[in-house]
C-alpha cells in the first residue's frame, strides 16, 4: 500500500512508509515553522488572501452588552423567556401509569383446540417490578412479545403460542409428505390400464 | 473530492434501502475492505523520507491520497 504526499513545495509524490507526526512533534517550534510555511505556500499558489481576522466581528459577548441592557429589539429577540405558570411542569405531572402496556385491554382471538371456533381472550395486567415499572420492553414485531394473555380456558404466554404454531406446522407438513408418498407408492403399483395389482391394499 | 467520495463510498447507509449495507458492497457484493483507510485521515501530517546527495532526510508532509492499485 502506498500514499500520495503532499509535500513542503506543493508537489505530490508516492510514499510506501511513511509515519504519523506526533501529538508532541506537532508542539515543537521548528515544526510549527515548518506548518506555517507550508500554509503561506500553499495559500500563494492557491492564490487566496489571508483569512479574516475576528476583528470587528465582536466575538465576545461583552461587546454586545449595550445592545442587552437597552436595545429593547434585541432583548424581545434573545431575552424573551416563554413561560407560562398554568402549564406544569414535565416532572410535576408524571406518574407510573405513562408506562402502561399498549396491549392493556386489548381483544385476542386465538384458536382453540379443535379449530372450529377460536378462543376470545383479553390483555388483563401488565407486569412491574417493586417499584411500578413495567418489566421489559415491547418487541417491534407482536409476536415476540412476552406478555401474558388471559384466555378464557387457560392461560397462554406468547411463547407457549409460539410453540404451539411452530408444533401445528411441523405436524402439517408431515402429514404432506405422509400423504404424498403413499399417492406415489399406489401410483408405481398401478398398471397402465388402470387395474390395480393389489385391490385390498389399504393407505 | 475524491477523498470524500471513497470515504462515502465505505460508509454504511440506510439511504437508498441498503439497509446499512455500504453503496460499494451493494455494487460489487463483496466485503468492504477499509484497512487503507485506518492509518491515516486526509490531509493528515506524517514524515516521509527523501534522499539528498546520498543522505537520507526525513521530511514533513501531507496525505493527500491512498493508491490503492499497488
Amino acid at each position: 500500500m502506498s500514499y500520495y504526499v503532499l509535500t513542503g513545495k506543493c508537489t505530490v509524490i508516492s510514499r510506501t512508509t511513511i509515519q504519523q507526526v506526533t501529538n508532541l512533534e506537532l508542539q515543537v517550534n521548528s515544526n510549527k515553522l515548518l506548518y506555517k510555511e507550508f500554509d503561506q505556500e500553499v495559500r500563494r499558489i492557491l492564490g487566496e488572501e489571508e483569512p479574516q481576522q475576528d476583528i470587528g466581528d465582536k466575538p465576545s459577548p461583552e461587546d454586545w452588552a449595550e445592545f442587552k441592557e437597552f436595545d429593547e429589539d434585541f432583548q424581545e429577540e434573545f431575552s424573551n423567556i416563554v413561560s407560562k405558570y398554568d402549564i406544569k411542569e414535565a416532572d410535576d405531572e408524571f406518574t407510573l401509569e405513562v408506562f402502561n402496556d399498549t396491549y392493556l385491554n386489548m381483544e385476542l382471538a386465538l384458536p382453540s383446540g379443535d379449530g372450529a371456533q377460536p378462543a376470545f381472550a383479553r390483555v388483563t395486567k401488565r407486569l412491574r417490578d417493586t417499584n411500578g415499572l413495567p418489566i421489559g420492553t415491547a418487541h417491534d414485531n407482536p409476536i415476540l412479545d412476552s406478555c401474558c394473555m388471559k384466555s378464557s380456558t387457560k392461560m397462554v404466554t406468547s411463547r407457549q403460542w409460539r410453540q404451539m404454531q411452530l408444533l401445528r406446522t411441523f405436524l402439517r407438513r408431515l402429514m404432506q409428505k405422509i400423504i404424498v408418498t403413499f399417492s406415489l407408492m399406489r401410483s408405481l403399483i398401478t398398471v397402465p390400464m388402470g387395474r390395480k395389482l393389489c385391490n385390498n391394499t389399504r393407505f | 473530492m475524491r477523498w470524500v467520495c471513497k470515504v462515502m463510498q465505505r460508509t454504511s447507509t440506510q439511504a437508498g434501502g441498503l439497509n446499512g449495507c455500504t453503496p460499494i458492497e451493494s455494487v460489487t457484493g463483496e466485503t468492504t475492505d477499509i484497512l487503507e483507510y485506518l492509518d491515516f485521515g486526509f490531509y493528515d501530517s506524517v514524515w516521509y523520507h527523501e534522499k539528498v546527495l546520498e543522505r537520507d532526510y526525513r521530511v514533513v508532509g501531507w496525505v493527500s491520497r491512498i493508491v490503492l492499485e499497488v
